[in-house]
C-alpha cells in the first residue's frame, strides 16, 4: 500500500527510442497519490508509449515506477472481436491476475463482476457477446475489466475516442468514484477541453514533457503552443481552438 | 466390405485416431482464434520430407525426424515471418513448398525403395502401430494438462494481449508452447490421417463449434467431441470405402461444418420471422 | 580449354533435342512469368493461404471434370472461383477470419477431391496434379500458357495502376472512383487462369512455392512495386528453365527441382539482404513496397 506522500506515478529522464525513431525523450515527472492526470499531446507525441514504459512492457532508459497494482486499458484496437466471451467474461478477466493466472475465477468473483458490471450500466448485457456490444458498451466492458483488477494506478489510452456522450460520462462517473476511493488515474487523450474538466492534472507531451503541473497552471494559451505548435489557433478572448484534423496512424 | 471391422489394426488406428483427436480439437479451438490455421496446414506439410529421412535411416524412425522436421520448421519460419517486408504468409507459402520439394527429391534420390508415397500424404488406416497409439495418448494427456493449467492465460492474451502483458500474460512463452504442442499433435497424427490433410481436424471440427457457440468453455468442450467423431467416423469410412482416411477425415469434417452453417442460417432466418 | 566449353556446351544443349523438351521448356518459361507476376500481387494483398488454398482445391476441380468427362482446365478454373468465393462468404461472419475461412475450406475441398479421384479410379492421375506433369506437356498446354500470360500483360497493361492502388490502399483506390470489386474480380480470375497452367508446370501442392518464391526474392531485392513484379517475372521464368536443366542432369522431377530452384533463390536473396542489412554504412531498413 502506498503511503499518503509518496507519489504514486514517478518518472525520471525516462526516455524510449525504436529503431528508427525517438518516441520519449528525457520525461521527468510526479503525481501524487489520488491524482487524475491527463496525458495530452498530438498524435505520434508518445503518449501510448509512455504508459507502456510506466508498465514496464516497453524497454527504457531512465526510471518509471508506479506504486501500487496497476490496471490497463489499453487502446482497443489490439482486440479479437471474434472472441467467444460475453460482458461479463471480459470483466472476469480482470480477477485472472489476482487469482495468480491457475486458478479460475470463484463466486465471490464472480460477484464482484456482476458488481461492476452494474456500476458501468452493463447488467443486462451480461451474456450478449462482446463482439455484439456496441463501442460504448465495449469500452464500459474494458473499464470494467480494469476495476476488477482493484487496482491502485488506472492506466488509460484514449478511453474516450469514439464513443458516444453517455458511455463517456458513466466511465468518468466510475473513474472519480475510484479517485475519491483513493485510486490514481492517469488518462491519454487528445481532448483538450474534456481533460481540462474532469483532470486535475495535465501532462503536455509532445515527444518530451512540455508541460506538467495543476490545469490551471497547464492550461494556458502560452504553455499550450508549446506542446501542439501549428495546431493551436488562440481567439480572442482566449478561447483556444485545436486543429485536430489529421489523425494519422501511429506508423508502430 | 463389413466384414473384418474388428480387426486389431483397424482397433489400434481407432484408438491412435480418437486419442491424438483429442488435442487436435482442443488446440484447434486456439488454432482457430489466433488465426494459426496457415501454420498448421504448413507444419503437416513441412513433415513429409521428415518422414522420407526417417524411412531412409533405420534407427531414427518416422516419428523422430517428422517430429525434427516440424519443429525446425515451426522455428524456422516463427523467425521468417518477422519481418515486416515479407509478412503475410509469404515465407510460410515458400517454405511449405520447398519442404515438399525437398522430400519428393529426398524420395528419389535416397532411393527409399517402394516407400508408399500415398500413406505418407494421406494415412493408412493400416499404418497405425502400438507405439503410434501410446504416442497419442501421451500427447493428449500433455495437452490437457498444459491447456488445463494455463487457459485463463492463453484466453486473456489470445483476447488483449495488451493488456495481458503487463498483467502478466507472458505472450511470448504461451505462444511458443501453443506452437510446439501443435507440432506434436500433428506428428502423431501423420500415420493415421498423411502428412498433407493432418490440420483438417486443427481447424474445421473448431470452426464448427464457433458457428453454433459463443461461448469458450463450450467450444473447447464440443470441439474435442466432434473431432474424435468425426476422426473414428473417417477412419471407418476409409475403410470401408477402402479411400486415405485423410481426405475422408477431411471432406467428412466439411461436410458436418457446411450443415452447421447451413442450420445457424436457417436458424437466423427463423428467429427475424419470429421477432417480426 | 576447348573440351572444356565443349562439355558445357554440350551439358547446356543437350536437354534442348528432344522435341518434348522443347515443349517443357516453353511451358516452364511461360509458367514461371504468369506464377512470378501475379504472384506479387498475391504477396502485396497478402493472400498467401488464399493462394495455397485455390493451389489444392483446384485438384478437386481437376477429379469433378476428369469424372464429368469435362476438360481439365475447366474444372480447375470453376472451382479456383468457387474456393474464392466460398472464403470470403465465410469470412464475412464476424466469428471468422480470412485464415479461418481458408484453413476450413483447404483441408474440405482438397481432401474432397483426393477422395474423389481414388472412388473413380482417376487415382492414376493423383502423383501428376500434386507435383505437376511439366514433361507431359503438349502444344495445347503450351498455347494456354502462352494465352494465359497475354492475357495478364493485357490485364496489367489496361488496369495495371488501379490494381496496384487497389492492393496498396483500398480506400484512396474507392475515393478515387476505381471499382474496387471489379477489380477484385479481375484479380480472382487471374489467378484462376494462372493456378490452371501451374498445375501442369509443377502441380497443385508445390504451386504456392512457384507463386511466392519469386515475388519474395524480388520484394528481397526492389523497393518498388513495378521493377518487383519484373523481377519476379524473370526469376520465375530463369527458375523454370534451371529446375528442368536439374531435373533433365539429375534425374529428379521436373515440379520439384522447379521450387527447390526458387527456395533455393529465395535463401541466396535472404541471405544477401542480411549481409547488405549488417555492412558498416547501411542505415536505412528496408520499409514497405511503395507504389512507385
Amino acid at each position: 500500500m502506498t503511503t499518503a506522500t509518496e507519489p504514486a506515478v514517478r518518472a525520471s529522464g525516462l526516455s524510449v527510442s525504436f529503431a528508427a525513431r525517438t518516441a520519449l525523450e528525457d520525461v521527468s515527472f510526479e503525481l501524487p497519490r489520488a491524482s487524475f492526470a491527463g496525458v495530452l499531446g498530438p498524435n505520434g507525441a508518445g503518449k501510448t508509449t509512455l504508459l507502456r514504459a510506466l508498465l514496464g512492457t516497453v524497454t527504457h532508459s531512465g526510471s518509471a515506477s508506479l506504486t501500487g497494482r496497476p490496471a490497463y486499458v489499453p487502446q482497443s484496437g489490439g482486440i479479437d472481436p471474434s472472441f467467444p466471451v460475453d460482458a461479463l467474461g471480459v470483466v472476469l478477466m480482470g480477477r485472472y491476475p489476482r487469482l495468480g493466472w491457475r486458478r479460475w475465477p470463484g463466486r465471490e468473483d464472480r460477484r464482484r463482476a456482476r458488481e461492476i458490471l452494474g456500476q458501468v450500466g452493463l447488467e443486462r448485457e451480461a451474456r450478449v457477446p462482446f463482439a455484439a456490444l456496441s463501442a460504448g458498451q465495449r469500452q464500459r466492458a474494458l473499464v470494467g475489466r480494469a476495476l476488477a483488477q482493484e487496482g491502485d494506478v488506472l492506466l488509460l489510452d484514449e478511453p474516450l475516442t469514439g464513443i458516444d456522450v453517455p458511455s463517456q460520462e458513466v466511465i468518468l462517473a466510475t473513474l472519480e468514484a475510484k479517485r475519491r476511493a483513493g485510486a490514481t488515474i492517469v488518462m491519454t487523450t487528445h481532448d483538450l477541453v474534456q481533460a481540462a474538466r474532469v483532470c486535475d492534472r495535465l501532462l503536455l507531451l509532445n515527444r518530451s514533457l512540455v508541460a506538467a503541473g495543476t490545469t490551471s497552471e497547464v492550461f494556458r494559451p502560452e504553455v499550450l503552443g508549446r506542446a501542439y505548435g501549428g495546431e493551436l489557433l488562440v481567439l480572442d478572448g482566449g478561447a483556444v481552438l485545436l486543429d485536430d484534423a489529421h489523425h494519422h496512424h501511429d506508423p508502430r | 466390405m463389413l466384414e473384418g471391422l474388428d480387426a486389431p489394426y483397424l482397433t489400434r488406428a481407432l484408438a491412435a485416431g480418437a486419442l491424438v483427436a483429442v488435442p487436435l480439437g482442443l488446440l484447434g479451438c486456439f488454432v482457430l482464434l489466433r488465426d494459426l490455421a496457415f501454420f498448421a496446414h504448413a507444419v503437416g506439410v513441412a513433415t513429409f520430407p521428415g518422414l522420407v529421412i526417417g524411412a531412409a535411416l533405420p534407427g531414427v524412425g518416422p516419428f523422430a525426424s517428422a517430429l525434427a522436421a516440424a519443429l525446425a520448421f515451426s522455428g524456422f519460419v516463427s523467425l521468417g515471418e518477422r519481418d515486416r517486408a515479407l509478412s503475410g504468409g509469404a515465407v510460410t507459402g515458400v517454405a511449405l513448398a520447398g519442404a515438399l520439394a525437398l522430400g519428393s527429391v529426398l524420395l528419389v534420390s535416397l532411393e527409399v525403395g517402394a516407400l508408399p508415397v500415398e500413406r505418407l500424404l494421406f494415412g493408412s488406416v493400416l499404418a497405425v502401430s502400438d507405439a503410434d497409439v501410446a504416442r497419442s495418448a501421451a500427447t493428449a494427456a500433455l495437452t490437457v494438462a498444459v491447456i488445463g493449467l494455463t487457459l485463463p492465460r492463453l484466453a486473456a492474451t489470445t483476447f488483449d494481449r495488451e493488456w495481458a502483458a503487463p498483467a502478466g500474460g507472458r505472450g511470448r512463452a504461451g505462444d511458443a508452447a501453443l506452437v510446439a504442442l501443435v507440432a506434436i499433435a500433428v506428428v502423431c497424427a501423420l500415420p493415421a490421417v498423411g502428412s498433407l490433410l493432418a490440420a483438417a481436424l486443427l481447424v474445421v471440427p473448431a470452426a464448427t463449434v464457433r458457428v453454433l457457440t459463443e461461448r469458450l468453455a463450450p467450444m473447447l468442450a464440443c470441439a474435442v467431441a466432434l473431432s474424435v467423431l468425426e476422426m473414428a467416423g473417417g477412419i471407418v469410412l476409409a475403410r470401408v470405402l477402402d479411400l486415405p482416411p485423410g481426405a475422408v477425415v477431411a471432406t467428412l469434417a466439411g461436410v458436418v461444418f457446411g450443415m452447421a452453417a447451413a442450420l445457424r442460417a436457417a436458424a437466423g432466418r427463423l428467429a427475424l420471422e419470429v421477432a417480426r | 580449354m576447348i573440351a572444356v566449353l565443349d562439355a558445357a556446351f554440350e551439358w547446356l544443349a543437350e536437354p534442348w533435342r528432344p522435341g518434348l523438351m522443347r515443349l517443357a521448356f516453353a511451358e516452364a518459361v511461360l509458367a514461371g512469368l504468369a506464377c512470378g507476376a501475379l504472384g506479387c500481387f498475391v504477396l502485396v494483398r497478402r493472400l498467401a493461404f488464399l493462394g495455397e488454398s485455390v493451389s489444392h482445391t483446384v485438384v478437386l476441380g481437376a477429379a469433378l471434370a476428369l469424372a464429368l468427362g469435362l476438360p481439365l482446365g475447366l474444372g480447375a478454373v470453376a472451382i479456383a472461383l468457387t474456393t474464392a468465393g466460398l472464403t470470403g462468404a465465410i469470412a464475412s461472419d464476424r466469428r471468422f477470419s480470412p485464415d479461418n475461412a481458408t484453413g476450413v475450406l483447404l483441408p474440405t475441398l482438397f481432401g474432397a477431391g483426393v477422395a474423389l479421384l481414388a472412388l473413380t479410379a482417376g487415382g492414376r492421375r493423383l502423383e501428376e496434379l500434386l507435383f505437376g506433369s511439366i514433361l507431359g506437356a503438349g502444344a495445347s498446354d503450351v498455347a494456354l500458357a502462352g494465352a494465359v500470360v497475354a492475357a495478364v500483360v493485357v490485364a496489367l497493361l489496361l488496369a495495371g495502376q488501379e490494381l496496384v492502388l487497389t492492393a496498396f490502399d483500398r480506400s484512396v483506390a474507392r475515393a478515387l472512383g476505381y471499382r474496387v470489386a471489379a477489380l477484385d474480380g479481375l484479380l480472382l480470375a487471374l489467378l484462376a487462369v494462372t493456378t490452371v497452367v501451374g498445375l501442369r508446370a509443377v502441380g497443385g501442392v508445390l504451386l504456392a512455392g512457384l507463386l511466392l518464391g519469386p515475388p519474395v526474392v524480388a520484394r528481397l531485392v526492389c523497393r518498388t512495386f513495378w521493377p518487383m513484379l519484373a523481377v519476379a517475372a524473370a526469376v520465375g521464368a530463369v527458375a523454370g528453365v534451371a529446375g528442368l536443366y536439374l531435373s533433365w542432369h539429375l534425374e529428379l522431377g521436373a515440379g520439384p527441382a522447379i521450387v527447390l530452384v526458387v527456395t533455393g533463390a529465395v535463401a541466396i536473396a535472404a541471405g544477401w539482404r542480411a549481409v547488405v542489412r549488417v555492412r558498416p554504412g547501411h542505415r536505412r531498413e528496408a520499409g514497405p513496397v511503395t507504389a512507385g
